[in-house]
């Protein structure tokens, strides 16, 4: 055992004592305190923890925490540790099911309990994971890629750029039916429109799922959301585009099907976070079945080939209006070279008069100004008011209805692949993978 | 019921007490919901499926497996009175510090050390009675005692160890009317309410012990002022072994008094149980004599005129046959009151599969209408002293059931088999589930440790509520009164009510007889006295002391209190018109014989029924039907 390992997680005076009373992690105990005793084994600790308390696991399973200061004797009995280790097993895999592979991209799909500290760790390979759900097998065959194990509010444009290429590599030399990525919720609907917009035409349904709740769960959607994504991604029948497919609703009854550039996390915890902003979802599965709700394609650009771009640019800020905002906050973009602004306006897509002066500055900066609206739901509209009037005679491009996120990514896809400032801006005001609707149908809010 | 039919001592007989209780917090453990069971019909139904998931050694857990295995389909019903916390869309909150240092005060009530710092465990249950598929529970105090009083027995005075006392969430309530077949429905609003489990060391060493400590720490409990009464708020399972035998978990005993006929009919188990397993070492049958070959059975009735296989055909079953080497005779073994070693094996299909039951060698084949042809073809399959097992039903379903009951007759072969049990009102057990194995237990991801607040506890030490049987002492006393009828009062939960009535100056007396005999002589009519508050009794003494009301009347007002509670005591009472003194009852005997005395002449005794249909058109309810007859036979025979 490394030497940091013996005492994971125990600091300051309470790791003194342990190496006074050469006590180490995994030691089996017996603690005599004033009255009674204790046996249990030494566990490692969170960091985060009270530092005063030595973790115990009692033979009963349950685990407490005990003050070494009001301790009277210890006794050691033996060491025990426990190692945690999810079999790889080997599926039988049926040959002439379609291939699908599985990209983990980290998040609490592919989460699991740290059983020794009781966190969640992201830890759980598409392996473990596959292993776990072998009824997959009848679906397809499967082949799992790991990609990176973090959560998703780590994740940023290297990333994208990592996914990219693997997608990329994969479709040129394994030739799949379809691929679907494992990732977190919290950022998965950037990396759904980053992915839609890098990749031109592409051959293959390509899937991201999640989950809301760990695996290591009974009650885990993991599994729902897993099998239906590898259900879909492996018919005939799914669209060749980016998709995210989660949970409908909080039974485990039927999974939405949203386009890649619509949809939105809208609750922190639920099952059914996911939603399709301003239209209806492009369909759902139910009971294995694929049912669309929407006859419409996503729009394909004229070049008709399929390729990957995996440039973005990262110097692209998103700003919330809100009262009381100072026009330091848009200095900062300009003064640190930001190259575009995504505002996220009130209503109809506006910001405080104040802040017009500065907002012109950044546009004569060179800094492409787009305007989305914070109501996610519904059409900016610059020409109604007086204030929208002078935003636009600043130079802010007003977005349509585009979403505010998916107008970041787009803008920092755009900015990393065309050099042409009016180019950017004219791309930026069209409809060129579904994140900007036309019109509005009434039932669609 | 005397709990000493067997010699416990000889028979190396442990138990211990395991005491789930629920706090009387406002809201619940782990959410700001309010802790209160809901009336109206669900607003909604949330369906969920459960999956088994890796244990900490990587396998899963047996027990698990064989709930997924069911297939079952679960259903929520969602009330106003939950959130999304319940139904696993939303992580805990913070734990109710009330019910927390609820379970501290009980903890230090019964002497136990309290933990410094404790963590929130998760406790894995697939049956769908918890949505996040575990319960979360954490260990509050341990290593504590009560002592049990030398009490109606021969008992020496005895050191009753409390090893672990656990704060937990309640589960949610399954719903029989609803769930169907593999649908099963859970009602959510129990879910999350506080619980305590008190859980004894197994120095228990007969049933009489077993109903001290039971008896005395559900008494400790309840007049500790932290949990909730009325019917089900405290359960109780006994954990009960033969040294020649091994651990079994009786639950559902709800009343104290079966605590000895369980354990008997148990240990009457355990011992039948072990005459097998002897008999087996007899015939020298081993574990690998006895072969899981399933065989296909369904051509010998190919046309039967039993209807369960007529109709079972039209579903596509099939018939599947299990030999069973050197079991010839045993699987019929009386193990309980119509229980046989063959029901233990049926239990358990029933448990484990979606089959209704097994049929097999040692029983009656005839009431399944079998011919006798169908019968000596079935015999063909084994060997003189061999048995089967017959099941009819779809392939894979009945290769798992068979397998079921092939496990469990391996099992036989060593003894007794650790199982949890459920008790009926008769103290006759069946099969529920394996134990559960330690490591469904882990560490709640959700919450961090917690630390238990010592200044706090000092002071819930420093302020603990006298213990009843102090209680007992005191107002046995203060009113002069036995300690036996004192001991009554406090055990019925009714010294409250009692000292109250006593300071409106209410006749000690009638209350007395009204506290500890009416009430339970009308419970044990079936009327649900847990209905009948301390306040409908204040009431019924108010009325009786302004003379709206007569003494005898007492009975009468209670049972139609107890049939609806929604009705208060005035209105009962101005309904009757205030009850009848036996003066007045005199008085209308006494009218109405003068009345009938055509009648009387002419029947005589006879007359009597008639007679007390008259009487009792004027006196129902105002007075009770025993003094009426009483009286009335009393003065009819005066005049015949």
């Amino acid at each position: 055992m490394k030497s940091e390992e013996t005492f994971i997680g125990y600091k300051g005076t309470t790791l003194k004592w342990m190496k006074n009373q050469s006590l180490k992690v995994w030691d089996e105990i017996e603690i005599i305190k004033e009255g009674t005793s204790l046996k249990g084994v030494i566990l490692p600790r969170s960091e985060l923890a009270d530092p005063n308390f030595i973790s115990l696991k009692l033979p009963t399973g349950y685990n407490i925490g005990f003050d070494p200061i009001k301790t009277k004797k210890i006794k050691k009995i033996g060491h025990f540790e426990a190692k945690y280790r999810i079999p790889k097993t080997e599926i039988s895999q049926k040959p002439n099911l379609p291939l699908i592979p599985i990209l983990g991209c980290g998040g609490t799909i592919a989460s699991r309990l740290d059983y020794q500290t009781g966190g969640t760790i992201p830890a759980l390979s598409p392996e473990e994971l596959f292993s776990s759900f072998p009824e997959i097998a009848d679906l397809a065959r499967v082949e799992t890629h790991l990609l990176f194990e973090i959560f998703s509010e780590n994740l940023n444009f290297d990333h994208y750029e990592r996914i990219l290429k693997a997608i990329d590599d994969i479709i040129k030399t394994r030739s799949p039916q379809g691929i679907v990525l494992t990732h977190g919720t919290d950022t998965m609907a950037f990396t759904a429109s980053a992915l839609t917009f890098a990749i031109n035409n592409p051959p293959i349904p390509i899937v991201i799922t999640g989950s809301q709740r760990s695996s290591d769960r009974p009650s885990s959607d993991a599994f729902f959301n897993l099998y239906n994504s590898v259900l879909y991604a492996a018919s005939p029948r799914a669209r060749k585009q980016v998709v995210i497919i989660m949970h409908e609703e909080s039974s485990d009854t039927s999974c939405t099907i949203h386009t890649g550039t619509r949809v939105r996390k809208m609750h922190s915890s639920r099952r059914d976070t996911f939603k399709t902003i301003g239209e209806s979802p492009l369909g759902r599965i139910i009971n294995g079945k694929i049912q669309y709700s929407r006859k419409d394609k996503v729009i394909e650009s004229k070049d008709s080939h399929y390729h990957v771009s995996t440039k973005f640019e990262r110097m692209v800020g998103l700003i919330n209006h809100y009262p009381g905002i100072q026009s330091d906050v848009i200095d900062f973009y300009v003064n640190a070279g930001y190259k575009g602004l995504v505002l996220a306006g009130t209503g109809l897509g506006h910001f405080s008069s104040n802040l017009i002066p500065v907002i012109r500055k950044a546009v004569n900066n060179g800094l492409i100004v787009v305007m989305t609206t914070q109501c996610l739901q519904g059409f900016t509209g610059l020409s109604v008011y007086e204030n929208g009037r002078q935003l636009q005679k600043a130079g802010v491009i007003p977005l349509s209805n585009i979403l505010p996120e998916i107008a970041y990514i787009k803008l920092a896809y755009l900015l990393g692949n065309y050099r042409e400032s009016e180019k950017i801006k004219e791309l930026m005001k069209m409809n060129l993978k579904g994140e900007i609707k036309s019109r509005e149908r009434f039932c669609e809010f | 019921m005397t709990g000493k039919i067997h010699d416990y001592k000889a028979l190396g007989f442990k138990a211990g007490i395991e005491i789930h209780a629920q706090l009387s917090t406002k809201r619940k453990l782990f959410c700001h919901c309010p802790a209160v069971l809901s009336q109206d019909d669900p607003q909604s139904f949330v369906q969920r499926k459960f999956r088994p998931v890796l244990g900490e050694m990587g396998i899963f857990d047996p027990a698990l497996l064989v709930e997924f295995e069911k297939g079952h389909t679960i259903f929520y019903e969602v009330f106003d009175s939950v959130c999304t916390y319940e139904l696993d869309e939303t992580p805990p909150f913070k734990i109710n510090e009330d019910a927390l240092y609820a379970s501290v005060k009980l903890a230090k009530m019964l002497n136990c050390h309290i933990v410094e710092e404790t963590s929130i465990c998760r406790k894995n249950y697939l049956d769908g009675s918890v949505p996040c598929g575990f319960q979360r529970t954490a260990l509050v105090g341990y290593d504590g005692y009560i002592s049990l009083k030398k009490e109606q027995t021969e008992l020496e005075e005895k050191k009753l160890v409390i090893s672990w006392i656990y704060i937990e969430e309640d589960a949610a309530r399954k719903d029989n009317d609803r769930s169907k077949d593999k649908n099963i429905f859970f009602k959510l609003d129990r879910l999350g309410i506080p619980l305590i489990e008190i859980v004894t060391d197994h120095n228990l060493y007969s049933p009489t012990e077993v109903v001290s400590a039971a008896r005395t720490l559900g008494m400790l409990i309840k007049s500790s002022g932290i949990v909730r009464k009325g019917l089900g708020t405290l359960r109780q399972d006994i954990n009960v072994s033969i040294a020649k035998g091994d651990r079994v978990e009786l639950k559902g005993i709800q009343l104290l008094d079966l605590i000895p006929n369980a354990i008997d009919l148990e240990i009457q188990r355990q011992k039948g149980l072990i005459s097998i397993q002897e008999e087996l070492s007899k015939r020298n049958i081993q574990p690998k004599d006895i072969l899981l070959q399933i065989l296909d059975a369904t051509e010998i009735f190919s046309n039967s005129s039993s209807k369960m296989v007529q109709s079972a055909f039209k579903r596509e079953q099939r018939v599947f046959l299990l030999p069973i080497a050197g079991f010839n005779g045993l699987l019929g073994r009386k193990l309980q009151p119509n229980k046989r070693f063959g029901t233990e094996l049926s239990d358990r299909v029933k448990a484990f599969t979606n089959l209704k039951g097994i049929i097999h060698s040692d029983e009656d084949l005839m009431k399944y209408n079998f011919s006798e042809k169908e019968i000596q073809k079935l015999s063909r399959y084994i060997r003189e002293e061999d048995a089967y097992v017959i099941v009819i039903g779809k392939k894979e379903e009945a290769e798992k059931a068979l397998t079921c009951v092939h496990e469990r007759i391996i099992a036989a072969i060593q003894g007794v088999h650790p199982e949890t049990r459920q008790v009926d009102s008769e103290g006759i057990s069946t099969f529920t589930r394996d134990l559960h194995g330690r490591s469904r237990l882990y560490p709640d991801t959700d919450l961090p440790p917690l630390v238990i607040d010592p200044k706090r506890v000092k002071i819930i030490q420093e302020s603990l509520p006298e213990h009843f049987w102090d209680r007992i002492d005191k107002i046995s006393k203060k009113y002069s009164i036995t300690e036996s009828v004192a001991e009554d009062l406090v055990y019925k939960d009714r010294a409250d009510v009692f000292e109250k009535l006593m300071q409106k100056k209410a006749p000690l007396k009638t209350v007395i007889t009204t506290l500890t005999q009416t009430l339970t002589a009308i419970s044990r009519e079936g009327v649900n006295i847990d209905e009948i508050t301390d306040d409908h009794l204040m009431e019924i003494f108010r009325e009786l002391r302004s003379k709206r009301v007569a003494k005898e009347a007492i009975p009468e007002i209670i049972i139609q209190l107890g049939t609806d509670s929604r009705r208060s005591v005035k209105e009962i009472v101005s309904k009757f018109g205030g009850g009848m003194s036996e003066e007045e009852l005199n008085q209308l005997i006494v009218k109405i014989l003068n009345k009938s005395r055509s009648l009387i002449k002419e029947r005589g005794m006879d007359a009597f029924s008639p007679l007390m249909g008259l009487v009792m058109k004027d006196a129902r309810g105002k007075i009770d039907g025993k003094i009426v007859s009483d009286t009335l036979r009393k003065l009819l025979k005066e005049r015949v």
